[in-house]
């Protein structure tokens, strides 16, 4: 599930930022909003390369998960039907249903995480798993 | 606000006990979302003097003390022996200013932890002298523990700490659109574990490297304790140690300035206690989990549509770090990371 903002509101915020930068006179603060319409270009730029590859890979570790129960989830499309599924297990790991988690689990949540971070900031999860 | 000003001034000429009191600038310092800061450069009786006026910001958040409480927590911490900004004077009657406020001995130095982790005066022995200092300040501030009557303000915990930050995190997560499974996983392994805390203590709950004031390698004072409470010892410890307030120089477990033994022996020396270090990683996930959920709240802001900032939204992403800083921590801890 691909976190909040998408690629076109990333671009549009940069694109604000960078215009309407009221503090454009102080060398600090336009350096830094600089530093973040760079960011928010790069995450966009990522998104639009990887397409829907992403959500193949989560939909695939969700069906290790579920099983085939996922083909009955409702949802118009993979995106939809993702969210229906995380909010499902969200709620059942807080009831205490996985607290044996089955390695199906922690390879989902493993992969969800270092998705997001290798889109938000590639840097750190290198670094992480690295160390 | 000349009018303001000078009956201000009035105001803390009699505070002071003093025969007379000029205010010669006052100036909004930076930071502080959730309250103002004001420079104030005084003369009292015609001696120079360096003050902090502290008030509300008007954005203020609800889960922080005001200023009456932090003014006492402040006086608490004080005569306990930490190294804070010495609490001078409280106005709790908001005829004067508008609001409540009151004022403290300026302090030298700089709070920024980007800034101090990179301090050349703090590399090597340098960062370690402060980490032990550090580790000593936190110990004497944990001394003091419940029941004080000048903190009867502060709720004393019903339920064991840790099931009590539990709940209001998933009340936080409750609020958001979008469900965060690994959140949620982090925080059933965190109610499975939590330890019982038989006895509570003061916890400033926001001790790392950006709230200290350091000046040329020395700590200067301890701010910011708008969310100091009654709870684990061993919280504040692993909030100060958590990979995420590092600040990238993540081989120095205490707060990117020191070896974490250094941090350890500080307080160990200082309260004749030893650091609980089984239960230290726990706590260091439930850091991890509390700084991803309030990253998440900010961005929240950003994409509800309430506040439109890209630093808000850049911000909720980061929450990732700390989502893969909680699994490794819990896969560490159950012998397979």
């Amino acid at each position: 599930m691909r976190q909040r903002p998408d690629a076109a509101e990333l671009e549009r915020l940069a694109e604000a930022i960078l215009r309407d930068n009221p503090l454009a006179d102080d060398p600090k603060a336009r350096s830094y909003n600089q530093r973040m319409a760079v960011k928010a270009l790069s995450i966009a730029a990522y998104d639009r390369d990887l397409g829907a590859a992403g959500l193949v890979e989560e939909l695939e570790l969700l069906t290790a998960l579920y099983g085939e129960e996922i083909t009955e989830t409702g949802g118009s499309d993979d995106a939809a039907r993702i969210a229906v599924l995380n909010r499902r297990l969200a709620a059942e790991i807080r009831t205490g249903m996985y607290d044996e988690p089955p390695r199906s689990l922690i390879a989902l949540l493993m992969a969800q995480v270092r998705a997001r971070l290798a889109r938000s900031n590639p840097k750190y999860l290198k670094a992480t798993l690295a160390g | 606000m000349d009018d303001r000003r000078a009956a201000l001034a009035d105001w803390l000429r009699d505070a002071a006990g003093a025969g007379s009191l000029e205010i010669l600038a006052m100036d909004k310092l930076s930071g502080g979302a959730i309250q103002e800061n004001w420079g104030l450069a005084v003369a009292l009786d015609g001696a120079a003097r360096n003050w902090v006026l502290r008030t509300d910001a008007p954005s203020g958040v609800s889960t922080s003390h005001g200023r009456v409480a932090e003014f006492a927590l402040l006086k608490a911490a004080h005569e306990a022996g930490v190294t804070v900004p010495e609490p001078l004077f409280l106005n709790a009657d908001p005829a004067l200013l508008g609001k409540p406020f009151y004022v403290m001995a300026r302090v030298a130095g700089r709070a920024e932890g980007h800034v101090l982790t990179r301090d050349p005066a703090l590399q090597g022995a340098g960062g370690n002298r402060l980490a032990q200092r550090l580790g000593a300040e936190m110990a004497r501030l944990h001394s003091i523990r419940p029941p004080r009557d000048d903190l009867a303000f502060l709720p004393l915990p019903a339920a064991p700490p840790a099931l009590h930050r539990i709940a209001t995190y998933r009340a936080y997560l409750d609020d958001m659109p979008d469900p965060n499974p690994a959140l949620e996983y982090a925080l059933r392994w965190l109610e499975l574990q939590a330890p019982a805390t038989p006895e509570p203590v003061l916890c400033h709950s926001d001790f790392r490297t950006g709230n200290c004031m350091v000046d040329g390698g020395e700590l200067t004072g301890i701010l910011d304790w708008e969310f100091a409470c009654w709870s684990d010892p061993m919280e504040d410890v692993a909030w100060f140690c958590a990979r995420c307030w590092r600040f990238g120089a993540w081989d120095r477990e205490a707060g990117g300035i020191g070896d974490r033994e250094a941090f350890y022996r500080g307080y160990e020396a200082e309260s004749g206690r030893a650091v609980d270090r089984a239960i230290v990683p726990y706590w260091e996930v439930m850091a991890a989990v509390r700084w991803a959920v309030i990253a998440l709240q900010q961005g929240e802001r950003h994409l509800s549509g309430g506040e439109e900032s890209l630093e808000l939204a850049l911000t909720g992403l980061r929450a990732s770090e700390m989502e893969l800083d909680a699994l490794m921590g819990i896969a560490r801890i159950e012998g397979e990371g």
